[in-house]
């Protein structure tokens, strides 16, 4: 028999070790924080206040790149979250649709059935449930999905540990960092998108006859759940599609023959006489061929908003001292749109009108060292925008190159020929925007 | 079911709780239902029923032989009949390659058979010589052929070692529970932090080893014999620990081979348990047949008392190397890699010891000093790794291929100029070389000390810190999961 000193020996090392190995665990799993910043939306979700959501934004990166619930609060006084992570199948929407009821009671719930057409690949059933936490909804979601594939480990969703330890020689700060920084989200689930595309797409016109597109079979069978489990929850769900270059007729016809079938509303952002009432325009509003910017996200958000209050009875809730935190995300949110605006302009005349007052801009260019030797079209441009520049003499000799604007031990400077911008914001303390341009062409085009 | 997998560590944890959960006096029986599991779990009904036609085969055969007496003329021929019957399956499953058949319906040799065979075919002589007492319990003689820690690699383990050991009460002990999770861990890091890490490099050398000419094979090789080594004792260390927590004593395999100072040392330090094997089973016996004393007296006549004592031992020397190197897979660079060149290495040192005596002598080197001793051990290790290339290589025809190239290019060069990051990424290299030099650190303590029980006597923290440091070690730097193939030991093939 052992001694009541091992036993509390043994059962003390194996709590040191079992946090150890959460240590790691935490360390080691890839932080989803570029393009589409998964695990910034599914952390930011549970730091929300318990029963504040109204509306479920759910559905994958068209969710959290189109339809901004900053938007919704901002103009309509709406409080939402955007749910959606990369390339999420629907099969995942099902399961963080029953996750977000553990906590929270949204009466609207907006799906974006973008995911309807397509099979996704296992790096997006990780994204959407690693960092999805334990409970009994997990653990169907992660058997079923593993059952289904029948090649996968189960164990790999229980310790990712075994999934990801090779990353320990692609460590970052932010792996480190991660143990310990706030995980609220201010942007409740939006991505805040910048950029600008060259596609011209103008909707899509109603041609009921054709035929729809196939859907994939887990997608649809998920698709359904969602809507029954909105139905037992008392939940109005309401689909949609965000503008989408690649979107047509027959996908429409698919996504309207569910919503026809299950007497679900179906809001179509890509009806041409939608997209009109938008002013919508692709080019200048979407990022890529399926993705929107924040300006196109900005007049999603008024339609939909707009929607939302005339169909649905949903409280303003602007002003209302239990959503305050809200209102401090605003001022967060409003400083991140404000850098997504400039960092998708891509003329220099654009570009300035998007400088904001309070930026600072360090300038360095091969040919002038002082204010007065630069061109003085860009001289009275700058001077214009009211924002403080500073120029930066060149560091040939010292780094080897022609010129570096170096902040914060790091390089800002994108190395080509021509003027060099780098804005800094000083309410956020960090860099918003690093451009180039040369002086010499007409349009002024920016490069980054 | 691989040994560094999940799934083992849960078998081994549910085997461990019901085991000492069960009343003393059954817990054997717990064990075997475990092991016959283990054995379904990791080959399916192929597995159980060649081991059970070998513990039926062996259970009636120990059963006959006990009752003949020992001078009975037909208790010779019961045990040739009772140890073909039970070398059959082996042979017809990986030896009758050897002499140009195929195996019967393609089949594949079935996990652990050629280590379980070595333990049944020893229970069955020994009792033939009368030195153990057969089994009447075939429950009992089943868990002696399948104690499933050793299933997959061994060790090769003697009825007279484990008689005493697999049906009696163990009471559970924190201290031997420690130790064994201690082994299992040092198991683990070996297998899977450099074994693992090693093998990339070996594979992709040897994998198109004429893009590879020159110190890339010699580096390859050098890996390779520490990738054996890792991989075959680290997977001693996981069955020795699991059994060590269970109460049982399994005999040790490797007492860190590469110090070894001779070929000879080297063969009583690696694979430990083989050797003895087959010097106890066919060496001695061998010598002691009528036949070779005959030939010893012959020998005697035509050759001088000296000479003519030499030649059957140096012959029965190339029987018992000859065996070992089948043992290994029934083709010949198996027998000439690790039988017929160490059968070599060890004639040849004997017959030229006068000589090298002579020449040490004449160069006034000092031998009873350090740099002796290390030139010896550095001197096997080569003597090694020439008979590991023949082991890696999948034939004859490949390994003199490889030696070929290995001589064809002269280019140093690629151990400073970073040509070896092609191979494994700088990272990988900085890893697997920490861990052999902390490999190389523990096994040389381990020469002075038992290291396990000196750390458990040191300060809790520092002890805790060095384990929580293994283990996170494992976790991390490990090669498992989906990224790598880390399943199968290399001895699990034999």
């Amino acid at each position: 028999m052992m001694k009541k000193s091992e036993w509390i020996r043994g059962v003390c090392f194996l709590a040191v070790l079992a946090a150890l190995f959460q240590i790691l665990t935490t360390v080691l799993k890839p932080k989803w924080y570029g393009t589409w910043q998964s695990t910034r939306i599914v952390d930011g979700f549970y730091e929300m206040e318990q029963d504040t959501i109204d509306v479920a934004l759910l559905g994958s990166s068209q969710t959290i790149m189109g339809l901004s619930a900053m938007e919704l609060y901002r103009q309509y006084g709406i409080s939402a979250y955007g749910f959606g992570t990369e390339e999420q199948p629907l099969f995942a929407t099902y399961y963080w649709l029953l996750e977000i009821l553990r906590y929270q009671k949204p009466s609207v719930a907006v799906l974006d059935i973008n995911e309807l057409i397509h099979a996704s690949g296992e790096p997006a059933y990780r994204k959407a449930f690693d960092y999805m936490r334990w409970s009994e909804v997990k653990w169907e979601a992660v058997k079923i999905h593993c059952e289904k594939d029948g090649e996968l480990s189960l164990s790999g969703y229980i310790f990712p540990i075994l999934e990801y330890h090779s990353r320990w020689d692609e460590l970052e700060e932010e792996d480190i960092s991660y143990l310990y920084t706030d995980k609220k989200d201010p942007y409740l689930g939006f991505v805040v998108p910048a950029g600008s595309c060259e596609i011209s797409y103008n909707g899509i016109p109603r041609r009921p006859d054709k035929e729809p597109d196939p859907a994939d079979p887990e997608a649809w069978e998920y698709l359904l759940k969602i809507i029954e489990l909105c139905r037992e929850e008392g939940i109005e769900l309401l689909l949609v599609k965000t503008p989408r270059a690649g979107w047509n007729a027959a996908k429409h016809n698919l996504a309207a023959q569910v919503a026809e079938d299950w007497d679900v509303p179906f809001l179509d952002f890509n009806d041409v006489d939608i997209m009109e009432a938008m002013e919508f325009d692709y080019p200048l509003d979407a990022r890529d061929g399926s993705h929107l910017n924040i300006y196109g996200a900005e007049k999603v958000g008024a339609y939909l908003g707009d929607y939302l209050v005339t169909h649905y009875d949903l409280k303003d809730r602007r002003g209302d001292a239990a959503y305050g935190h809200l209102e401090e995300m605003l001022v967060l949110y409003q400083m991140q749109v404000e850098e997504a605006k400039l960092n998708s302009c891509d003329v220099f005349s654009d570009w300035l009108k998007c400088l904001n007052s309070r930026y600072t801009v360090f300038l360095a260019a091969e040919c002038f060292g002082e204010w007065e030797e630069l061109p003085r079209e860009t001289r009275s441009a700058l001077e214009e925008t009211g924002v403080a520049v500073e120029i930066l003499k060149t560091r040939a000799e010292e780094e080897g190159l022609p010129w570096a604007i170096r902040l914060y031990a790091r390089e800002h400077d994108v190395h080509k020929e021509g003027i060099h911008l780098v804005v800094y914001d000083p309410l956020g303390d960090e860099v918003v925007d690093s451009v180039w341009l040369d002086a010499e062409t007409p349009d002024l085009v920016l490069g980054r | 079911m691989a040994l560094t997998s999940f799934s083992f560590l849960c078998f081994v944890v549910v085997t461990v709780l019901v085991y000492y959960i069960l009343p003393g006096r059954i817990r054997w029986l717990s064990l075997l239902a475990a092991s016959l599991l283990f054995c379904y779990l990791s080959g399916g009904f192929a597995v159980l029923g060649f081991l059970l036609y070998g513990i039926l085969v062996t259970y009636l055969g120990a059963l006959l032989l006990q009752r003949l007496r020992q001078e009975s003329r037909f208790k010779g021929f019961a045990t040739g009949g009772v140890v073909c019957l039970t070398l059959l399956p082996l042979f017809l499953l990986k030896y009758i390659r050897f002499f140009g058949f195929e195996t019967p319906f393609g089949m594949l040799a079935p996990l652990g058979i050629s280590f379980y065979t070595m333990t049944l075919l020893g229970y069955v002589i020994d009792v033939s010589w009368g030195t153990a007492r057969a089994q009447k319990n075939p429950l009992k003689h089943a868990l002696f052929a399948c104690y499933f820690p050793q299933m997959v690699s061994g060790p090769i383990t003697r009825y007279g070692q484990m008689e005493p050991q697999l049906f009696v009460k163990h009471s559970f002990s924190y201290e031997q529970a420690a130790f064994g999770a201690q082994r299992i861990l040092w198991g683990f890091f070996k297998k899977l932090v450099i074994s693992e890490r090693l093998a990339m490099v070996v594979d992709a050398v040897y994998g198109w080893y004429s893009a590879y000419p020159g110190w890339y094979l010699v580096v390859a090789t050098v890996c390779f014999a520490f990738q054996l080594y890792t991989d075959f004792s680290g997977c001693m260390d996981i069955v020795l620990g699991v059994s060590q927590i269970l109460g049982i004593t399994l005999p040790e395999n490797f007492t860190c081979p590469y110090f070894s100072l001779s070929i000879s040392e080297y063969w009583r330090r690696w694979h430990i348990t083989l050797g003895a094997w087959f010097k106890d089973y066919v060496f001695y016996p061998l010598q002691k047949s009528p036949l070779w004393i005959s030939f010893q007296d012959w020998s005697k006549k035509k050759l001088g008392k000296k000479r003519g004592k030499k030649l059957p031992l140096y012959l029965s020397m190339l029987v018992l190397w000859f065996s070992v190197g089948m043992w290994h897979g029934g083709s010949w660079n198996f027998i000439v890699g690790s039988g017929l060149l160490h059968w070599f290495y060890i004639v040849s040192g004997e017959l030229l010891s006068p000589v090298f005596k002579k020449l040490t002598a004449w160069l006034r080197i000092q031998t009873d000093v350090f740099s002796w001793r290390l030139f010896q051990a550095l001197r096997t290790f080569l003597l090694v790794n020439l008979g590991f290339v023949f082991f890696r290589a999948r034939s004859l025809g490949e390994a003199f291929a490889i030696l070929k190239a290995m001589c064809s290019r002269w280019n140093p060069e690629i151990l400073f100029d970073r040509s070896l990051f092609k191979l494994l990424s700088p990272q990988d290299w900085v890893v697997v070389l920490t861990a052999l030099l902390a490999l190389l650190v523990v096994s040389a303590l381990q020469q002075k000390i038992r290291v396990r029980s000196t750390l458990a006597r040191q300060n809790l923290l520092f002890r805790w810190s060095l384990y929580l440091l293994l283990c996170g070690t494992v976790l991390v730097f490990g090669c498992y999961g989906g990224d790598y193939n880390a399943a199968a030991f290399i001895y699990q093939r034999f």
